[in-house]
């Protein structure tokens, strides 16, 4: 676009009209000398002066001299262009001229109201005025663009600000979008009781209001919402993306009927009865919420849980045990885990490994829990599978891996059928872990659970032997492989292949299957994993009478459960660290008769990132012995079908597997669990299990088997949960039978009683706040709970935002001296509201920590208000909100009451009679500031209150009044996060942080973004009344907007004069608003005025001066430079 | 900018109406005594607004800065600085939006890096950068304002008048009329 | 890190315990202490009130000699009696902020032909322990635990007023922590930085006596058996006049009244006569006891 070919009206004759502005201007600034001189300035024609420029004569002044052809052009000199511009623009246009031949000059807000001296006043107006003059005779004639004014309205924030300004525009027939991100409406006058200076009841004036912003045809409510960002649409509308978080539960079928909430077994404190009263995990603010919709809190996965490789939902049957709910906590515990009992006993127990209560003393004992809940319903069923399908899955081992996978197809329709090659199934959980831990019944007990849902299991049945895996593919639709490791690795010292030396699973295996034997007396193990302690504690068992572990490391570097290392040791195994075998001595008759030793000492870490033990040359050493066990790990046993599965094996005798699907080489055989990873724990072949059994069902039905799976298995949670303040209490051990029964193989431990279970249940500190419990779903008639909702994202247009965010309460422990949070009694304002109002937390009655009443209680005013170490503003509502919360508490408990005040501030109407009424009514009133509250006594009768030192400024004593309660009048804050949303919606903060008016007095309401509007406490800190009052003035300025349908915007956009363009693109990349594009053929910049906002950067950057900005062109700005600079 | 704009040099006597200048603030050229001139080119939104502040609270601050109003400090051309220096300003003040606060979003970023530059060209100038500053004031710091003024103007009444070789005088008498008369289009 | 340090009189004299402890507890923390040569009256008492400027002078002169002797850039100067820290804080604080004095001052020291740069830190013994020793490597190097000792510590009124450089005004916790990590109970009570009587002590002692009174009976109400104090004039104060005190409200008041080094010496495990126990009136019931760590009551 070029430059339009300039208009004019001739020889330039300048009007100068100077204002008084009554004695604004006048008595600072000699106007008689700013004429003469303004007479003496080029072009100009007139030089006036009058009392009030912006008065009608002073305009008509301008208008006769433009009819009458004196001047063609007009500076008026009087206050600030962003008070008067439009007036005497109009003036102009009245006077047949342009609008913008005129230019104003400021010589009252810069000049008059800001300059000490007269003389020097004078000489800055001559210097200003001069650069209008100079400028305005390069004006060029003007046309204001037009922009339509969309007719939607959104209101943020659905306190009474938001409320009234919502409803008025709805009324008015306009559409209304009302956002508010708690999930009720009403704000901080639904948490009072009584509104001052009336006292009548908060709710009686507000509840009418919020059911009528919910019916009302106009008003789209979004709560439990927030404003995401806020764009330009075009040039006067914007774009808002809204954010409506999840609530998980749906807002068109909920009935608030509000049984969830009576089933929900979490409880916390109740954010809207300001933490005096609970509420649960799944709630409504209060009975009255608008919507009356129920809110789930939920922060995620809780630790525990993410940390699980089966991701078994610990927090839930948890929190339903601290509730004496053991049935549902077994429902939840097989929601995920079909051999509980097993994993309750010799579960590794990862969960505990993250649990927050680590942060304040010990973990919760899961597994003990789990199995508590597993002992107290020991005919507990398996649920069966809801589909049927005809597919045939062969599992060959029955170890955790095998019947986690079978449990999972079968609980998929799929008819699995296990090939066990040892006479009884269980795999290391049978044959390697000895009953004292996991007793074979509980075993047996879990397979006959997994029989009975239809799945098969065929022992002594070796596949490799006596089905080979070719037999198996054809006739099964997918093979999962989890035979385990079981073959033992060798110590490789010479003397192994002696007699009585074991291995430690083929020890096991033995006593396990067979029985206890006879081993020696003295029995030496090797190794430190949880095998070793199990073979220690099985060959005492089978008594021995000393039993040593010999381990390489220290007992630092141990990887088993140090619990089972305390109860090894307990039970008589002696520990001998950093000594690692040479050689086992004996012959074929006498068997082993002694090992030998060398000492180590801990060197570099090495791959496990534990120290590698170094030998200490010539340290050898023999310890005599009549049996030796090692436990030095395992390897699947390859032997028997390995090489005949022509499977593909790792370099470490294991199967090769996809890390993510567990598919071998082989198309449709999934393997997992030890075999593929070497020995680990139960959960963990579980979790392989489970994973293959998704793999496999994927496989059958021809689905990815990649896709989306990055959340199975372990990961970390990260949120912080604040535990201070929470009372340190240990974990409850585990009851256990006497140590004289410890030869024996009965189960060591016996599990929690009721009491204990419920006690240690109790430490959980709902981590995940919601326990994912489902019990509301459970209960939900309207089945309108949704575990699955996500956050959704909404975008809608609007022409006018009315913002009424509102405030916070200054935050009173940052006063110490006033021992808020120290002493129990000490509340704040809004707690005592909420306990006044008869529907809070004590039902009305105003009462101490300890339940009773009080009989005098102290309330301090201007607690962080009027005072400069926290806000030195006025907060203005405290001195009376403190007159109806004497009034109140006087009215039901009879007390003293005692007000601490700097200065009675009640201005307005009735609040003055309301005061004397209060001083009437015989409330103390005492001026001075308190200087501490403290429950140091002096007096007998000051023993056990609360002591208020203050000065009595009005007799000029120190006083100490002894009372029961304190009430701190807390001040008004801005919303911590103001500053964030007043930049989303281009709008400044005045000092305080509350946000700015675009004129203190002439524009309250308005600020200095169009179409943006501010209502109630986000602008300063105010009462209902004038809240509702400025709601009222935001939506008739909204109305004005919408009524009149557009508004015209000033004319000065940028423009580029092609013939100048080198077509550098400087320009491009810097317009905010990408109003400027490239014209390659004629390689000039284009500029889209109709997008351009008028900033101007790109002018400033142009180096052939090719762009330009209307307004304020280069040479109209050079001219008011030596206009101020060239004359006085 | 276009060749024209940088030769409108002071204007000739017959042009430069002098109203009743009292010896204080004298000629430009030479006067030790004269009261330092500070030129402060205010964004309309921020600053600007700030100064008005300043007023409607009547905090009184030093006379010596004229202030010529922008839309945005983004909009401040560095020869705009040049041109007041040129003109026989002692100091130049440019007031913008705090950062993250511009109207226009990026404007107030755009005048710092044009600022940063500019001071590296004024010291090759031979002008004391401390003639020039940058400040960020929002529209409800009058305080600030009235702070800033009185400091800029101490600042500068150390540093003394700035002098500079008086540029090749043109006649731009005709030029201005013509231009204001509109015989060639947009002054170009 | 070594630390120039400023006895002061009290120090010197009617308080030997504090300089001994302290002195003897930063030996066992193994933090070098070298002594300030020549040092002066650090200005506090009645010069302050009859002329604030000499007051300064004699401040400032300790200052330049400080930054003269130390070699380091912006030495720390440990002042543990709280009069003198006072005093050098507040002269420091009047050279930065008040240009009149820092020329008067700097004419004063030059007549001395000294000078000085204002870049020593003035600190306190607690400031030093619990912010560049740290409660964790103290409570490491804790030898006998102090279990069952309950203390109320008493950081009296200067060292948290008017410039609280490194703990809060009302409700100081610098010196509790300390405590606790010597294994010792604290009791918590509001009259922390509540006034001793201060040299009232000495002129209206019908003022004085039932000041440090209030103290001393709400320690032992809330069951300390030592009350912790970190200034030679509180503890003096506290101690020296409990039989005024018990006779004038008719009630028998038997509190030991320590050093905080002193007891952290005790935990270190320094032995008692280098901490000064021996000069308490009243006995630290702990050390009567012996160590050992078992309960203790006075």
């Amino acid at each position: 676009m070029s430059t339009p070919e300039p208009k004019t009206n001739g020889a330039p004759k300048i009007g100068v009209y100077v204002c008084h502005c009554g004695v604004n201007i006048a008595a600072k600034v000699h106007i008689a000398e700013v004429i003469e001189f303004a007479q003496t300035l080029p072009f100009v024609t007139v030089a006036q002066e009058y009392k009030f420029m912006c008065s009608d004569p002073g305009q008509e002044l301008i208008q006769k001299d433009l009819r009458e052809g004196r001047i063609n052009r007009v500076v008026v000199a009087s206050c600030s262009p962003l008070m008067h511009e439009m007036t005497f623009r109009r003036a102009t246009a009245e006077g047949g001229q342009n609008p913008f031949f005129f230019q104003m000059a400021n010589i009252r807000e810069h000049v008059s109201w800001v300059t000490a001296d007269g003389h020097q006043a004078t000489e800055k107006a001559k210097a200003l005025i001069a650069a209008a003059v100079r400028r305005v005779a390069f004006h060029k004639p003007l046309e204001k663009k037009r922009v339509p004014v969309h007719p939607h309205v959104l209101v943020v924030g659905a306190g009474i600000a938001g409320i009234e300004a919502a409803l008025k525009i709805a009324d008015a027939g306009k559409k209304v979008y009302l956002v508010e991100r708690e999930p009720t409406i009403g704000g901080h006058m639904a948490q009072f009781d009584k509104c001052f200076p009336t006292l009548d009841c908060a709710a009686c004036i507000l509840t009418p209001k919020m059911t009528q912003v919910c019916v009302h045809p106009n008003i789209e409510l979004m709560t439990y919402s927030e404003v995401e960002s806020v764009e330009p649409y075009d040039l006067r509308n914007f774009k808002v993306k809204i954010r409506r978080k999840a609530r998980f539960v749906n807002e068109d079928t909920c009935t608030g009927c509000a049984l969830c909430a009576d089933v929900c077994p979490v409880s916390v404190l109740s954010e809207f009865d300001e933490g005096l009263g609970m509420r649960k995990a799944i709630y409504r603010p209060f009975p009255q919420a608008v919507p009356n919709i129920f809110t789930i809190s939920r922060r995620g996965t809780p630790p525990c849980q993410a940390a699980c490789s089966i991701h078994q939902n610990a927090q839930g049957y948890i929190t339903l045990i601290a509730q004496g709910k053991f049935k549902e906590a077994l429902d939840v515990i097989l929601r995920d885990n079909p051999l509980p009992s097993i994993c309750g006993r010799i579960c590794t127990h990862p969960c505990t490994v993250n649990c927050t209560r680590a942060d304040v003393d010990e973990p919760l004992s899961i597994p003990g829990l789990k199995r508590f809940i597993t002992d107290l319903f020991p005919n507990y069923k398996l649920p069966q599978p809801a589909v049927e399908r005809p597919e045939k899955i062969a599992i060959v081992g029955s170890g955790p891996a095998g019947l986690m996978c079978a449990y999972e197809l079968r609980q998929r329709g799929f008819h699995p059928v296990i090939f066990e090659a040892q006479p009884v199934a269980g795999g290391m959980l049978s044959v390697g872990i000895p009953a004292f831990r996991l007793p074979r019944d509980v075993i047996k007990a879990e397979i006959d659970r997994l029989k009975e849902i239809g799945i098969e299991i065929k022992t002594n049945t070796p596949v490799g032997t006596a089905v080979t895996i070719e037999q198996l593919r054809k006739q099964y639709a997918a093979v999962f492989i989890g035979i385990g490791a079981h073959v033992e690795r060798k110590l490789k010292v010479p003397g192994e292949a002696l007699p009585n030396v074991w291995g430690g699973i083929e020890f096991l295996r033995k006593v396990n299957l067979e029985g206890p034997f006879k081993l020696g007396k003295k029995v030496l193990v090797i190794g430190g994993g949880n095998s070793a302690l199990d073979a220690a504690r099985t060959a005492l068992r089978c008594g021995a009478e000393e039993v040593t572990i010999v381990y390489r490391r220290t007992r630092a570097e141990m990887p088993a459960d140090p619990k089972e290392v305390e109860a090894a040791e307990e039970e008589g195994a002696k520990m001998l660290f950093l000594t690692a075998p040479k050689a086992i001595l004996g012959n074929k008759e006498t068997g082993v008769t002694a090992l030998e030793c060398l000492k180590m000492k801990l060197g570099a870490p090495d791959a496990s990132g534990r120290p590698a033990p170094e030998p200490i040359p010539n340290s050898e050493f023999v310890l005599s012995c009549d049996a030796i066990i090692a436990t030095i790990g395992q390897v699947p046993d390859l032997a028997s079908l390995g090489g005949k599965l022509g499977i593909e094996m790792t370099k470490w005798g294991t199967f090769k597997a996809d890390e993510l699907t567990l598919e071998t080489n082989m198309p449709g055989v999934f393997a997992g669990g030890d075999c593929v990873t070497g020995p680990d724990v139960v959960v963990n072949a579980m979790y392989a299990g489970k994973k293959a059994a998704i793999s496999i069902d994927r496989y059958l039905n021809k689905v990815d088997m990649r896709a989306g799976r990055e959340h199975e298995g372990p990961y970390r949670t990260e949120y912080a949960i604040d535990t201070s303040g929470t009372t340190v209490q240990r974990q409850i051990p585990m009851p256990a039978i006497e140590l004289a029964r410890r030869r024996t193989f009965d189960e060591v431990h016996t599990g929690y009683t009721q009491e204990l279970a419920i006690a240690e249940a109790k430490r959980c500190l709902d981590c995940g706040i919601c326990c994912d419990c489902r019990l509301c779903a459970t209960i939900c008639e309207a089945k309108a709970i949704n575990y699955e909702m996500k956050d959704e994202i909404e975008e809608i247009v609007v022409g006018s935002i009315i913002l009424a965010t509102g405030f916070k309460p200054f935050d009173a422990r940052r006063i110490p001296r006033y021992g808020y949070g120290k002493y129990p009694n000490v509340y704040t304002a809004l707690e005592a509201e909420r306990m006044t109002n008869s529907a809070g937390p004590t039902s009305g009655e105003i009462r101490l920590r300890d339940g009773s009443k009080p009989k005098a209680v102290g309330i301090i005013h201007c607690v962080g208000s009027r005072d400069r170490n926290y806000n030195s503003y006025c907060s203005r509502v405290c001195c009376l909100y403190s007159l109806k919360l004497a009034h109140l508490i006087k009215e039901r408990t009879h007390a003293e009451v005692y007000n601490f005040y700097i200065d009675m501030r009640v201005p307005g109407k009735a609040y003055e009679e309301f005061y004397d009424r209060m001083l009437e009514e015989g409330i103390h009133f005492i001026r001075g500031r308190v200087a501490e509250v403290t429950d140091h006594a002096m007096t007998p009768d000051e023993e056990g209150k609360l002591v208020i030192r203050a000065e009595d400024t009005l007799i000029g004593v120190i006083r100490r009044i002894p009372v029961d309660m304190v009430v701190l009048a807390v001040g008004l804050e801005p919303q911590a996060d103001a500053d964030e949303v007043r930049r989303k919606f281009y709008i400044s903060c005045g000092s305080g942080g509350f946000f700015l008016e675009r004129h203190p007095k002439l524009a309250p309401v308005q600020t200095f973004a169009d179409g943006i509007f501010i209502a109630g406490a986000c602008q300063g800190p105010k009462d209902i009344q004038d809240t509702i009052a400025q709601a009222g003035a935001t939506a008739a300025e909204a109305l004005v907007l919408i009524d009149r349908g557009f508004v015209e915007l000033e004319p000065n956009t940028a423009f580029i004069q092609e013939e100048l363009c080198s077509g550098c693109k400087t320009c491009i990349p810097l317009c905010p608003f990408n109003a400027i594009s490239f014209n390659a053929e004629k390689s000039v910049a284009v500029m889209n005025e109709a997008l351009c906002k008028g900033c101007g950067t790109c002018v400033a950057t142009c180096p052939s001066g090719a762009a330009q900005q209307h307004l304020f062109t280069d040479e109209q700005i050079y001219e008011e430079i030596e206009g101020v600079l060239s004359y006085v | 900018m276009s060749e024209k704009s940088l030769d409108l040099t002071p204007q000739s006597p017959s042009l430069k109406g002098r109203g009743s200048s009292p010896p204080s603030l004298g000629e430009g050229a030479g006067e030790r005594s004269r009261e330092p001139r500070i030129v402060a080119f205010f964004c309309t939104w921020c600053t600007y607004t700030a100064a008005d502040l300043a007023g409607m609270s009547r905090m009184t601050y030093a006379p010596n800065a004229r202030i010529v109003r922008f839309m945005c400090s983004g909009r401040v051309d560095p020869q705009f600085v040049l041109k007041a220096f040129q003109e026989g300003a002692d100091g130049v003040l440019i007031g913008g939006c705090h950062p993250g606060d511009c109207h226009y979003q990026a404007g107030n970023y755009n005048a710092l890096r044009r600022y940063t530059l500019l001071k590296r060209l004024l010291t090759e100038m031979g002008i004391e950068p401390e003639r020039l500053r940058l400040e960020w004031i929002s529209a409800s710091e009058g305080d600030r304002v009235q702070r800033v003024m009185n400091e800029m103007a101490e600042k500068i009444r150390q540093l003394g008048p700035l002098h500079l070789e008086p540029a090749p005088r043109h006649v731009p008498a005709k030029q201005l009329e013509a231009v204001a008369v509109g015989q060639q289009g947009g002054a170009r | 890190m070594k630390y120039l340090y400023y006895p002061g009189c009290s120090l010197k004299g009617t308080n030997r315990a504090y300089e001994e402890s302290v002195l003897a507890a930063f030996q066992a923390l193994a933090i070098e202490v070298e002594e300030l040569e020549d040092w002066n009256c650090c200005g506090a008492t009645a010069y302050m009130a009859v002329d604030e400027m000499k007051s300064f002078a004699l401040a400032a002169r300790n200052l330049a000699l400080a930054e003269r002797q130390s070699r380091a850039d912006g030495p720390t100067l440990m002042a543990p009696c709280s009069g003198c820290y006072l005093v050098l804080s507040k002269t420091q604080h009047y050279l930065e902020e008040y240009s009149e004095v820092s020329r008067t001052i700097d004419g004063a020291l030059q007549a001395a032909r000294l000078s000085y740069s204002r870049k020593v830190h003035v600190r306190h013994p607690l400031d030093i322990l619990i912010n560049e020793v740290g409660v964790q490597t103290i409570a490491q190097k804790v030898r006998q635990p102090l279990a069952g000792l309950k203390v109320a510590c008493y950081y009296g009124c200067q060292i948290v007023r008017p410039y609280a450089a490194f703990d809060d005004q009302v409700n100081p916790t610098t010196m509790d922590r300390l405590i606790r990590a010597l294994g010792a109970e604290t009791v918590d009570w509001p009259l922390k930085t509540r006034c001793c009587g201060g040299s009232l002590m000495g002129t209206l002692q019908e003022v004085g006596v039932p000041l440090s009174y209030i103290l001393v009976k709400e320690a032992q109400k809330r069951g300390a058996d030592v009350v912790a104090t970190a200034c030679p004039l509180c503890q003096f104060n506290l101690e020296c006049y409990q039989d005024k005190m018990s006779q004038q409200f008719k009630e028998r008041l038997q509190l030991p009244v320590a050093y905080f080094t002193q007891l952290l010496g005790l935990a270190l495990g320094v032995p008692e006569r280098r901490l000064g126990l021996h000069r308490l009136l009243i006995p630290l019931p702990y050390a009567a006891k012996g160590r050992g760590g078992a309960h203790v009551h006075a």
